[in-house]
């Protein structure tokens, strides 16, 4: 049980990490948007050559450029 | 996995569907409903934007339109003025922010920040849909005006804040290190509870408790203490001070049994726990009332006006705020004056509704004054600008309006438990140090300081918070947005609704009700009234527009539109096509159409209208081509609504500045208490300081409300309201739809409870604590352990409460 | 805006998913083979390093560090560039985490079936692989820090948090518990000795399930499950709030592993009433996550990788409400030690990390190999057969866990155990660890037509070229100032700051101190192993002995009745590492010691059927003929010494002519009852051991 000297601290120190944390995403203003992260990582954005599933499975990587865009 | 969404919208022409927005098409020939979608699929086509159609795909979202293409100027961003007073400076950088209303996806936020993307000179943008907030960070001289073109044609409108926003809130922050320090003071103070006895690890878990504590008190409990302080000072006594005097009680009680070596009775983790609840209660009701105001102020950016103003023999695009006395000034047809003046043509036809309250628009003679918040109608004007823009009688107005919601502010929010709460604690804290100081003196500190822990009025403090954050939740479910959470204890005193006309019982706005053709190609014609109305902005365009919206198609594309010219209160007139068409009211239309045939159908008409009806003619060639029946209808719940409030037993009444006959018919109708009309905002205002009060809720939308509606306990307008009523206004209604009143007062009635509810019991457990405490039943141990239970029973009591009857 | 153009690194994320779809397989086919070995002890296949003992722990490595580790990471390196808008930080690293990670798995494989193992569950694997997971970690923390430093995206999504919070909490969690002593390359001993090593052990233990099981995949979840839905997750805010209080929760738990053990009272009921608040923030998770397909219920019918997430989420909650439950002390009572446990393990392994693999894996194939999945239908399969096999799994194990536990409970009328003999409770569930090895057969089938289908799908293809991506880049803002400058104004930050720096210079001081001085022995009678018991307490360890048999007897009137007098902590306190063991597979050893002749033991090991008839424990007889190792015993005693086991010098330096002295009066016992030549050999050792074990106190 001698051990829990240092868990404690070690536990404390942990959520020390996690205040800082909180402290560090509050000053960078990470909770002042809560909405649209959720929407943003829908985006498959600006990735210019988009190779996605295709119909019918083809080898063709042109054609799958064009079929998304 | 879903295969690979279509690249652009359903295939055009075959389907006869918009390439854009996939509404049907009239035409085979073209490819777009609309000029806009047009120019938004061009930009996105062009650019290889196709991640857009597919997001809109996912989110099975229509897109924004922007139908009529008419979009309004944004030249005010490349002004000066612009930078100066919008916008802010920052390592170099301009940083403006913009309002957009109308997102509703995913598609819509990726559409935007690529639209900002591709600006030249923004160098950062944030975009925050839950607002619909967008910051950009630009350098000077970027393209601003450009970008916001294209947002507004892409479907969304773009707004300036209405003013610079607040500072950023450190609540949240505070609540968050708050939650993280008291989670870990019950950590230390578990093992208490769960059976460790004295011995090295107590003494560690104490001293680790002790530790956090001392950040949760000084920091987390800052405000309480601010408050207390502030109350104390002038000579007060507010719910903080026993908070305070509980906490630091606890604090000094607990250090002191711990500085003596004793690990039990101490109460870290009920401070905490309690700081952590009242932080949560604040927080949680502060949301709702920033969320409100966020909506309203949402609603209330505009983008500026710029005003044509004479510089030598040029005229100049200038921004209000920097015009002068004396300077001459041009408004076109359709222009908001924004300023006083005195009318330098001969005659000009304005409409004064949002001024005056008045639906008929009124003509003007030279030297006449013309009052800021009118709208020119009929052909461009020129008005020399009478006094400083801070002087018009509109700023006069506005500022006296700002004194009484100042006044509002100030009201001292109801705390008349804690005016004999505190000396009753006190006193009952003595009396145990009394009654036991004879037989035991250490007993005795004990009671006394067990007393004040059992009495530390969280309970009571959170009992009026969590009530409101629960009713402002509910208010918002049920479209309502309330500003100021005082409201829900003005609401139930209230005795007279006061309601103003047009805009708030009827809709403010002819509509077309009945329609005779006598023209064989009545796509044509609908066309040409469209295109007359909007070109010679008569305040039917949009009654014309919207209603043939839907049936109308693409533009017709006519070769040349020539001589439109407003006639102030006759109608507008025009040359399409080489065909002559007007649009005029019935009493002009002999002076248009002369067969007999004609005349005779339309004083039929007239003679058979119902009352608050109108007629309007169309005339092409001198023959009459359709005769069109409008009403300014009632609000389609109006009759219910009204019903609902006269079974709540309160006078209602209506405050019109439209004419008494027309007032009197509407009371009529609706069996109303009281119809006043012909009341000029000013009288307004003094009727209402009249019952100030006496519980006076008023119900406005327009600027001649204003005034009313600050000075009303409870002011309340809906999202259609101009600017200055949602501004002075404490409830908003998110429909024109006044059967939310009754919502409003039933959700007040159940506040009301909630905090009652909460307050009894809280009284009824500190009665029963003190009680036992004096009689050194209860220990301070069994005291902190009733604290946080008692106040999560507050919690449930209100949420319960509230639940209850819930629709 | 400046639009920069860049690439995602696609390899490692292929990289990763296929190390993830071998080491599965991997992972499943040991896990098949050690069901098999329970219900049928001859597939034990009289070969060292194939025995249950050995396997387990491969067995559970391979499918947490290899499995549910490398889907991590593929995830992890898919949605974090695509978050943060920004290639990985250096692809070196990148790949120095990949191979590293292989090799670490690579040696685990290797030497855990040589019967190289700290005995610690799940974290078996010995000091220099110890070392090489922290190198490892570490770079992979650099290389993930700093990509966070180039990103491109101001905000940080949620899964990011979650990331962010699994990579240093799992480096704190493992470097505290691997805190080891070695002997040799081979050996090592924990410096916690007894309880303290057991409370280490499973703070350890239920963190590796919260921060390596749980928050990675969380993260995987707040990625993927929007992705595959096709819509936003269900409430950005509530995951917010759901990630800071599971945070602040999820550390405290770890004791509910040792209720009714030799920990203090108040340390389990504590750990009790933190695994009843975790439903809290668990629940908001899976609930934000089931709510995500709200108005989309439709596209399960057709999809399957929506099914797989779906019904892992679903999974996620079960669990997360079974853990609490069984955290309670009267059920816990019940379930300890028994296959309860190893159905809820299996619930989470199987449902939550594996299907939300799966799902991920099936999203992102095609993806990464520019084609469109061989066969949807063939992963519909795999659902199914996936499913009907955890249930099977799940079902028969919780059958078997209450069967056997409350066997193990009950009394007659007389107040006698009705069910005296172990083995009985052993027969009874046989015939469900038949079906087990069915349903663990099942999931491994649906497993090899993932692989069938995914080898299907990208065969023929060339592998695309890393993904071309544009973002503006995000310009931080700073304050402007000298760091100490801006965190002058700070007070809040300065306080905080200031108290870590403390706590971390207190932690530093007090490890060396507390983790060698172990707790005063309270009962002055227990002393430390011989020399010999010490050699044949690491052949226990080797052999895995503590898989199957505990060494800690609760305070039940049936665990005395059937055991004897139940254990104190004190009996623990030169337990380097403690051999509690948390699954009963075979009986309770705490009181064995004494309780049977010399030659028992040695005929029982060499065929545990000559003395229990239907005994499902393997032969061990290459005990009977390896020599035993006496060579690094004064090293061992050494190394005891230096923990704090207080063996005088005469002790250390005469170590090996003791153990031989000793193991030559155990030799002359085993003789005289008719065994001869045992003096050298791990036999005897191993006896020795066994011996002594709880006979301390009875002195």
């Amino acid at each position: 049980m001698g051990i829990l000297w240092v868990l404690v601290p070690l536990a404390l120190a942990l959520s020390g990490i996690a205040v800082v944390a909180y402290v560090w995403a509050w000053r960078n203003r990470q909770f002042e948007d809560m909405e649209t992260p959720a929407y943003r990582v829908l985006f498959e954005d600006g990735e210019a050559t988009r190779r996605g599933p295709r119909a019918n499975g083809e080898v063709d990587k042109a054609k799958g450029h064009e079929a998304r865009g | 996995m879903p295969a690979v969404q279509p690249i652009t919208q359903p295939n055009a022409t075959d389907t006869g569907t918009c390439r854009h927005c996939g509404e049907r098409l009239v035409s085979q020939q073209v490819d777009f409903c609309c000029p806009g979608c047009a120019l938004v699929h061009d930009l996105i086509h062009q650019r290889g934007w196709h991640e857009y159609y597919r997001l809109r795909a996912l989110a099975d979202g229509k897109p924004n339109q922007n139908k009529n293409n008419d979009l309004p100027s944004f030249a005010y961003l490349g002004t000066e003025v612009y930078y100066d007073k919008h916008c802010g400076r920052r390592d170099g950088l301009y940083q403006g922010t913009w309002y957009l209303e109308g997102l509703h996806c995913a598609a819509c936020v990726w559409l935007v920040e690529k639209l900002v993307q591709n600006c030249r000179g923004v160098v950062n943008s944030e975009l925050y849909f839950g607002s619909g907030k967008l910051v950009l960070f630009f350098e000077a001289g970027a393209d601003l005006e450009e970008l916001a073109r294209l947002i507004a044609a892409a479907g969304y409108q773009v707004g300036l804040q209405p003013r610079v926003g607040g500072e950023e809130s450190r609540d949240l922050l505070r609540l968050g290190i708050s939650g993280a320090l008291a989670g870990n003071i019950m950590l230390m103070s578990l093992p208490f509870y769960t059976g460790l006895e004295q011995g090295g690890f107590a003494l560690l878990f104490a001293w680790v408790a002790f530790t956090l504590t001392l950040p949760l008190l000084f920091y987390g409990a800052a405000p309480f203490f601010k408050r207390a302080w502030l109350a104390v000072r002038l000579l007060q006594l507010n719910l903080d001070i026993p908070i305070v005097i509980g906490l630091m009680s606890a604090f000094v009680l607990s250090t002191v049994s711990l500085l003596q070596g004793h690990v039990h009775g101490l109460y870290f983790d009920s401070m905490g726990m309690l700081v952590f609840f009242l932080l949560t209660g604040r927080y949680v009701q502060n949301m709702g009332v920033q969320r409100a105001l966020r909506e309203t102020q949402r609603l209330l950016a505009a983008m500026p006006q710029l005003v044509s103003c004479r510089e030598g023999d040029t005229w100049v695009e200038k921004p209000v705020e920097v015009l002068k006395r004396g300077d001459q000034l041009r408004f076109r047809a359709g222009d908001l004056v924004p300023v006083d003046g005195i009318l330098d043509s001969d005659e000009g036809l304005f409409n004064l509704h949002v001024v005056s309250g008045e639906a008929d628009p009124v003509t003007i003679k030279r030297g006449g004054r013309v009052l800021a918040g009118s709208v020119n109608l009929a052909s461009v004007v020129e008005i020399i600008l009478e006094s400083g823009v801070d002087q018009s009688q509109f700023a006069r107005f506005q500022e006296k309006s700002q004194q009484f919601n100042r006044k509002k502010q100030q009201q001292p929010i109801a705390e008349a438990a804690a005016r004999w709460f505190l000396p009753a604690a006190l006193s009952a804290a003595l009396l145990g140090f009394v009654l036991w100081y004879p037989s035991s003196p250490a007993k005795a500190f004990s009671v006394a300081l067990t007393v004040l822990i059992v009495v530390c009025p969280c309970a009571l403090a959170l009992a009026e918070p969590t009530a409101r954050a629960w009713g402002l939740s509910r208010a918002a479910q049920a479209g309502l947005w309330i500003k100021r959470p005082e409201v829900f204890e003005q609401v139930p005193r209230v005795k007279q609704v006061v309601f103003d006309k047009t805009g708030v019982i009827t809709e403010g706005l002819p509509t077309l009700l009945e329609t005779h053709w006598f023209h064989p190609n009545q796509h044509w014609l609908k066309a040409a009234i469209c295109e007359l109305e909007q070109a010679g902005h008569h305040p039917l365009a949009n009654m014309f527009l919207s209603a043939w919206q839907a049936e109308r198609g693409p533009v017709p594309t006519f070769k040349s539109v020539t001589a439109v010219k407003a006639i102030p209160g006759v109608g507008v007139r025009g040359e399409i096509d080489g065909r002559e068409v007007v649009v005029c009211s019935l009493a002009a239309l002999p002076q248009f159409a002369e067969r007999e045939s004609c005349l005779a159908t339309a004083s039929d008409l007239a003679a058979g209208l119902a009352p608050g009806r109108s007629a309007t003619a169309a005339v092409v060639n001198g023959r009459l081509a359709a005769l069109f029946t409008l009403v300014d209808a009632l609000g389609e719940e109006v009759p219910e609504a009204m019903k609902q409030l006269e079974k709540r037993g309160l006078v209602r009444t209506i405050l019109s500045g439209d004419r008494q006959d027309v007032v009197d018919q509407l009371t009529g109708m609706l069996a109303l208490d009281q119809g006043l009309g012909e009341r000029k905002p000013e009288q307004k205002l003094a009727y209402i300081e009249g019952c100030r009060n006496q519980g006076c809720l008023m119900v406005g939308d327009g600027l001649n409300d204003m005034g009313a509606l600050a000075a009303a306990d409870v002011g309340v307008t809906h999202a259609l309201g101009t600017g200055a009523a949602l501004e002075f206004a404490d409830v908003v209604l998110r429909r024109r739809d006044l059967t939310g009143i009754d919502s409003l007062f039933d959700l007040a009635d159940r506040v009301k409870a909630a905090t009652r509810r909460g307050l009894a019991l809280s009284l009824g457990y500190n009665t029963v604590a003190v009680a036992l405490s004096l009689a050194g039943l209860i220990g301070p141990l069994i005291a902190a352990v009733l604290m946080p239970l008692s106040s999560l029973s507050v919690i449930a009591v209100s949420a319960w409460t509230l639940r209850q009857r819930s629709r | 805006m400046t639009v920069e153009r860049f690439r995602y690194d696609d390899d490692i994320v292929r990289k990763f998913v296929w190390a993830t779809v071998i080491w599965g397989l991997v992972g499943m086919l040991v896990g098949v083979l050690i069901a098999f070995q329970l219900a049928f002890w001859k597939a034990n296949l009289g070969i060292p390093y194939l025995t249950f003992g050995r396997l387990r722990p491969l067995h559970t490595n391979a499918v947490i560090f290899a499995f549910a580790g490398n889907s991590f990471f593929a995830g992890m390196y898919y949605a974090s560039q695509r978050l943060l808008k920004t290639r990985m930080f250096s692809d070196k690293l990148s790949r120095i985490h990949f191979w590293g990670w292989q090799l670490i798995i690579v040696a685990a494989a290797i030497t855990l079936p040589l019967g190289i193992t700290t005995s610690k569950e799940y974290a078996e694997l010995e000091w220099p692989i110890d070392l090489a997971i922290t190198a490892v970690w570490v770079v992979m923390a650099i290389n993930y820090f700093g990509t966070i430093f180039k990103r491109r995206e101001r905000h940080l999504y949620v899964a990011i948090w979650f990331f962010i919070a699994s990579i240093v909490t799992v480096a704190v969690l493992h470097i505290f518990n691997s805190l080891e002593l070695p002997v040799s390359m081979t050996k090592s001993y924990s410096v916690y000795a007894g309880v303290q090593d057991a409370l280490v052990q499973w703070w350890y233990g239920h963190n590796a399930v919260a921060f390596f099981l749980t928050t990675p995949f969380l993260g995987l979840m707040y990625y993927f499950m929007p992705k595959a839905a096709e819509g936003p997750i269900y409430s950005y805010r509530l995951s917010i709030i759901h990630f800071w209080s599971l945070i602040f929760l999820y550390i405290w738990a770890g004791p509910h592993h040792l209720l009714f053990t030799s920990l203090p009272d108040w340390a389990q009921t504590m750990g009790m009433l933190f695994s009843l608040m975790l439903i809290a923030p668990s629940w908001g998770g899976m609930i934000n996550g089931l709510l995500t397909l709200r108005g989309a219920w439709h596209k399960l019918r057709e999809d399957p990788i929506l099914k797989f997430m779906v019904v892992a989420i679903t999974f996620y909650g079960m669990s997360t409400f079974e853990g609490p439950m069984l955290s309670i002390k009267s059920l816990n009572k019940l379930s300890h030690y028994t296959d309860w446990t190893i159905s809820h393990v299996h619930g989470g392994a199987l449902g939550w990390n594996g299907f939300l693999t799966y799902g991920m894996i099936y999203w992102l194939i095609p993806r990464l190999y520019g084609r469109e999945l061989y066969s949807k239908k063939l992963a519909t399969a795999h659902f199914w057969m996936g499913l009907l096999g955890i249930l099977i799994y799940m079902l028969s194990m919780y059958i078997a866990g209450v069967t056997q536990g409350l066997m193990w409970l009950d009394f007659d009328n007389e107040g006698y155990l009705k069910y005296p003999n172990f083995v009985e409770t052993v027969i009874a569930i046989v015939p469900l660890y038949w079906i087990r090895m069915f349903g663990g057969m099942l999931y491994l089938g649906g497993a090899l037509v993932m692989l069938y289908n995914v080898v299907k799908t990208i065969s023929g293809v060339t592998v695309p070229e890393d993904t071309e991506a544009e973002a503006t880049p995000y310009e931080r803002k700073p304050l402007v100032g000298s760091f100490h400058y801006r965190l002058e104004a700070k007070p809040v930050l300065l306080t905080v700051l200031a108290t870590i720096a403390i706590l971390i210079g207190g932690v530093a001081e007090t490890i060396p101190m507390m983790a060698i001085e172990s707790n005063v022995p309270s009962i002055s009678s227990v002393k430390p192993y011989t020399p010999l018991e010490l050699v044949g307490r690491d052949i226990y360890i080797r052999e895995g002995c503590n898989n199957c048999h505990s060494q800690m007897i609760r305070p039940l009137r049936a665990e005395v009745e059937r055991y004897g007098e139940y254990s104190k902590s004190g009996e623990f306190v030169y337990d380097h590492p403690h051999l509690w063991g948390s699954k009963r597979t075979g009986p309770d050893l705490h009181r064995v010691g004494g309780k049977y002749p010399n030659l028992w033991h040695l005929r029982h090991m060499e065929d545990p059927r000559a003395i229990v008839a239907d005994s499902i424990m393997p032969a061990y007889q290459w005990l009977l003929e390896n020599k035993m190792n006496l060579g690094d015993v004064k090293a061992k005693v050494n190394a005891m010494k230096h923990l704090g086991v207080p063996y005088d010098r005469d002790t250390v330096e005469n170590a090996k002519k003791i153990a031989e002295a000793q193991a030559a009066e155990i030799g002359a016992d085993l003789a005289a009852s008719g065994v001869e030549g045992m003096d050298d050999k791990e036999i005897t050792a191993l006896i020795a051991y066994l011996q002594r074990l709880g006979t301390d106190i009875k002195k």
